[in-house]
C-alpha cells in the first residue's frame, strides 16, 4: 500500500460504475504505478551500522560518550532521549556531518569515520526537511540521483516509482514553498530514498507536523521502512513515536546509551529509574523506601506494601500507574482485569481525579509521596470521595538501588 | 562606553519623539498625506533636477547654453553635442567609455567571485582568524579612500603597476570587496545550513554545494552585489586620477574632468558625456532590478 493522505487503499478499488471507462483507465495507471513501486521495494536493502565507542567532545563538554551500538540490516532503530542527550549528535556523526572525536562509525563493515558525507551512501531526512527551495519537487528528487551512475531513463523511472510510493505524483512540478508541511515531509522522504541509500537517517522528521498528521505519518513511515527493508536510524524525543515505529529503541541520557531493546522490552524491563521514568505516560511512580534505619517511620501503608514486595536492599521502588487497581467496598476489583498477584488493599487520600478521554488519572497521596493511578472506569461514588481504595500487582513492582540502577 | 549609552539613549528618545509626532499627524489623514507628498516632491527634486539639467543641456545648441537668460525648457533640440563627442579627434570618449566598462566589469566579476568564496568561509567554516578577518573587513570598509590613497600609491609603484589597468583592477577589487563580502555574508547567514548538509548527503562535495545550491539560492543578492561593485568601479575618480597617466587608459570620470580642464566652453559636450556615463548604470539597474526583487521573495522561503 502506498502512503495515502486520506483514503484507505481499498477505497481506490475499481467498482463497476457508469463512468467505468475512466475507472478502468485509472486502475490501469494504478497497477502500473504499483508495479513500479513493487520493483523498487524489491531492489532496496540496507547495510549494517556499527558504532564503536563513538565519542564527541566539544572543548570541555562531552556530547556523546563512548556509544557502542549495532544496527542490523534492515532494522528500524530509534535513538530516544530528552533534548541535549546527544542523540542528534550521534546521528550526525553517522551521517558525517559532525566529526568524530573518538571511536568509529562502521557502515556495511567499512570504517567510514573519516569519510566525507557524500561518500558514505547514507541519506537523511531533516527536521525542517531542508528541501532545495529553488528546485521543483522533481528537481529535488532528481538532485541526489544525478550523483548515481543511473541512465537518464532510469533516473526518471526511479523518480516515478518513488513519488508513486509516497503518493505525491501530483506535486512533481510544484516548488517547496507551495507545499504544506505534510507534503514537504513526503518530498523530503522521497528525496532520501530515491537513491536507495544503504542507510536512512531521520532527525525528528515528524516534529514539525501537527499532532494528528504525526500519528498517521508515523505508521506510514513504519510501513514504508518495512517494505523497503532499509536500515533506518531515527532520532526522536517522543517516546510514543519511538514505541510505535521501532524494531529496537536505544535510550540515551547524558551522551550515553542507557538501554537498548525492543519497545516492549525497554518498557516492561527498564534498567534504571531514568528509563522507568522516561518511558510511559504518565510515568512510573517511583518512591524512595527510606533505608533500614527509618523503615516504617515515614512510609505509609501503600509505600510500605511496595517495599515489602521488593528485595530488602531496594532504595527506591516503582510501580506503573496501570498496575495500581481500584478496589470497591466489598473488596472486589472495580475493573474485570485483576492482577494474579494482587496485594492487600490500602486506603489513600485522593487529591485529583482527572478524565483523560479513554481513561482516568487519579492522583493519590501515599505518605509524603504522590502517586498516579490509571483506571479505565471509576465508580460514581468515587467522584465525590476524598479517598480511594487501592491494590497493586505484586509482580509489577520494580526495585532500584540508591543510584537508580535496577535490582532484579 | 558611557558615550555609547548616551547616544543609544538619545536615539531612543528621538525615536519615541518621532513616534509621538507621527501619532499626532496620523489623526489628520489629509495633513499626513500632504506631508508625505511634500517630502516626496522635495526628494525627487533634489535627486532628479541635476539629472534633468544635465540632459537638457546636453541636447541644447551652444548658443542656448550660453544665453543670458537660460531656460529650463529647451527651445531648440540638437544632437550636435553627442556627435561631436564621438567624432572629436582630441577627445577620446569611446576609448574612455570602453576603459571604464572593462575595468568596472572585471572588478565586479572578481569582487563577486572572491566575495562568494570569502563570505562562504566566514559563515560556514571554522578556522583560526575567522573572526578577526571578518571584523577587519568591516573596519576597512569604514576607511575613506582619501586616507589610503598615498600609501596605496606607494604600494602600487613598488609593484610597478602605476599607469596600468591591472593596478586599477586590484585597487578596485580590494576596495569593493568589503561591501561585497558584507552583503553576501549577511545573506548566506540566512540560508539554513541543513540545505547544504542535505546536498552533501546527496553526494555533492562542498565546492559543488556552493555552486549548485548556495549560488542559485543567492542569485538576487549576487545581482545586487555585482551592480554595486560595478557602480563603484564605474564612478571611481580618486584612485584613477592618481594611478593613471596615459590618455589611452583613462576612465570616464577622469576623461570628463580633463575635458573640463583642457577645453573651454564645452559644457554641452561635458553634459552629453556625463549623461552617457550615467546611462549604463540606470539601464543595468532597471534591467536587473526584477531579478533582485523576484529572487529575494523566492529565496526568503525556507525549504
Amino acid at each position: 500500500m502506498t502512503m495515502h493522505e486520506t483514503d484507505s487503499p481499498d477505497a481506490d478499488a475499481p467498482e463497476p460504475t457508469a463512468d467505468s471507462d475512466r475507472t478502468a483507465e485509472a486502475s490501469a495507471a494504478d497497477s502500473e504505478g504499483t508495479a513500479l513501486a513493487r520493483e523498487m521495494t524489491a531492489e532496496q536493502g540496507g547495510e549494517t551500522v556499527e558504532l564503536a565507542a563513538l565519542t564527541k567532545r566539544y572543548d570541555s563538554t562531552v556530547a556523546v560518550d563512548s556509544v557502542s551500538l549495532d544496527v542490523a540490516e534492515g532494522e528500524f532503530l530509534v535513538l530516544l532521549g530528552p533534548s541535549g542527550c546527544g542523540k542528534t549528535t550521534t546521528l550526525r556523526m553517522v551521517a558525517g556531518l559532525e566529526s568524530v572525536t573518538d571511536g568509529s562509525v562502521i557502515i556495511g563493515g567499512t570504517d567510514v569515520s573519516r569519510t566525507t558525507p557524500q561518500n558514505r551512501d547514507v541519506a537523511m531526512v531533516f527536521q525542517n526537511y531542508a528541501l532545495y527551495p529553488h528546485k521543483t519537487v522533481r528537481g529535488n528528487i532528481r538532485f541526489p540521483l544525478r550523483k548515481t551512475d543511473l541512465s537518464d531513463a532510469e533516473r526518471t523511472r526511479r523518480i516515478e516509482s518513488t513519488v508513486e510510493l509516497l503518493d505525491i505524483d501530483d506535486l512533481l512540478d510544484k516548488e517547496p514553498a507551495a507545499l504544506s508541511g505534510g507534503q514537504r515531509q513526503r518530498v523530503a522522504i522521497a528525496r532520501a530514498i530515491a537513491r536507495e541509500p544503504s542507510v536512512l537517517l531521520m532527525d525528528e522528521p515528524l516534529s514539525n507536523l501537527d499532532a494528528k498528521l504525526r500519528v498517521r505519518t508515523r505508521s506510514e513511515l513504519r510501513d514504508l521502512q518495512q517494505r523497503l527493508g532499509i536500515t533506518t536510524v531515527y532520532v526522536t524525543h517522543d517516546q510514543e513515536e519511538a514505541m510505535s515505529v521501532a524494531d529496537r529503541i536505544a535510550i540515551m541520557n547524558d551522551g550515553r546509551i542507557e538501554q537498548v531493546g525492543a519497545p516492549e522490552e525497554v518498557y516492561r524491563d527498564p534498567n534504571s529509574t531514568f528509563i522507568a521514568d522516561f518511558l510511559g505516560d504518565p510515568s512510573m511512580n517511583i518512591v524512595s523506601v527510606a533505608g533500614e534505619n527509618t523503615a516504617g517511620a515515614t512510609a505509609d501503608g501503600l509505600v510500605a506494601g511496595l517495599a515489602a514486595a521488593s528485595p530488602d536492599r531496594a532504595a527506591q521502588v516503582g510501580i506503573r500507574p496501570e498496575d495500581l487497581y481500584l478496589v470497591d467496598e466489598t473488596g472486589g476489583f472495580v475493573e474485570d482485569a485483576a492482577p494474579e498477584a494482587a496485594s492487600s488493599v490500602y486506603e489513600c487520600p485522593l487529591t485529583v481525579l482527572e478524565p483523560i478521554g479513554r481513561a482516568y488519572e487519579l492522583t493519590l497521596e501515599a505518605g509524603a509521596a504522590q502517586m498516579v493511578a490509571r483506571a479505565r472506569t471509576v465508580p460514581d461514588e468515587l467522584r465525590d470521595s476524598d479517598s480511594v481504595r487501592i491494590a497493586f500487582d505484586r509482580d509489577a513492582v520494580y526495585a532500584f538501588d540508591r543510584n537508580g540502577g535496577r535490582l532484579r | 562606553m558611557s558615550w555609547l549609552t548616551i547616544i543609544a539613549g538619545a536615539a531612543r528618545e528621538s525615536a519615541s519623539g518621532v513616534r509621538l509626532l507621527r501619532q499626532q499627524v496620523r489623526r489628520d489623514g489629509r495633513l499626513r498625506r500632504l506631508g508625505f507628498y511634500v517630502s516626496l516632491g522635495l526628494t525627487l527634486l533634489v535627486s532628479l533636477f541635476p539629472f534633468y539639467v544635465m540632459f537638457i543641456t546636453s541636447i541644447s545648441p551652444d548658443d542656448a547654453i550660453y544665453a543670458n537668460d537660460p531656460s529650463l525648457l529647451p527651445e531648440a533640440v540638437t544632437l550636435k553635442q553627442y556627435t561631436v563627442l564621438f567624432s572629436s579627434e582630441t577627445f577620446a570618449f569611446t576609448s574612455y567609455f570602453l576603459n571604464s566598462a572593462v575595468v568596472a566589469f572585471i572588478t565586479a566579476m572578481f569582487s563577486l567571485v572572491i566575495g562568494v568564496i570569502g563570505a562562504y568561509s566566514f559563515t560556514r567554516l571554522e578556522y583560526p582568524g575567522n573572526t578577526i578577518i571578518r571584523r577587519g573587513v568591516v573596519v576597512v570598509y569604514m576607511l575613506s579612500a582619501i586616507t589610503v590613497v598615498v600609501p596605496l600609491f606607494k604600494l602600487i609603484s613598488v609593484l610597478g603597476l602605476v599607469d596600468t589597468r591591472l593596478g586599477l583592477l586590484i585597487t578596485y577589487t580590494v576596495s569593493t570587496l568589503p561591501l561585497t563580502l558584507y552583503m553576501l555574508w549577511n545573506y548566506f547567514e540566512s540560508i539554513p545550513v541543513a540545505i547544504e548538509e542535505a546536498a552533501m548527503l546527496d553526494g555533492y562535495s562542498r565546492v559543488e554545494t556552493i555552486f549548485r545550491v548556495i549560488v542559485p539560492l543567492s542569485l538576487p543578492v549576487l545581482v545586487a552585489t555585482f551592480l554595486f561593485a560595478f557602480k563603484i568601479a564605474w564612478n571611481e575618480y580618486l584612485f584613477a586620477s592618481v594611478f593613471l597617466k596615459s590618455q589611452s587608459k583613462l576612465t570616464l570620470p577622469i576623461g570628463i574632468e580633463q575635458m573640463n580642464a583642457n577645453f573651454s566652453n564645452v559644457w554641452g559636450q561635458i553634459m552629453a558625456a556625463s549623461f552617457l556615463t550615467t546611462l549604463p548604470i540606470i539601464v543595468m539597474f532597471l534591467y536587473l532590478e526584477k531579478y533582485m526583487v523576484e529572487g529575494l521573495t523566492a529565496g526568503a522561503v525556507e525549504g
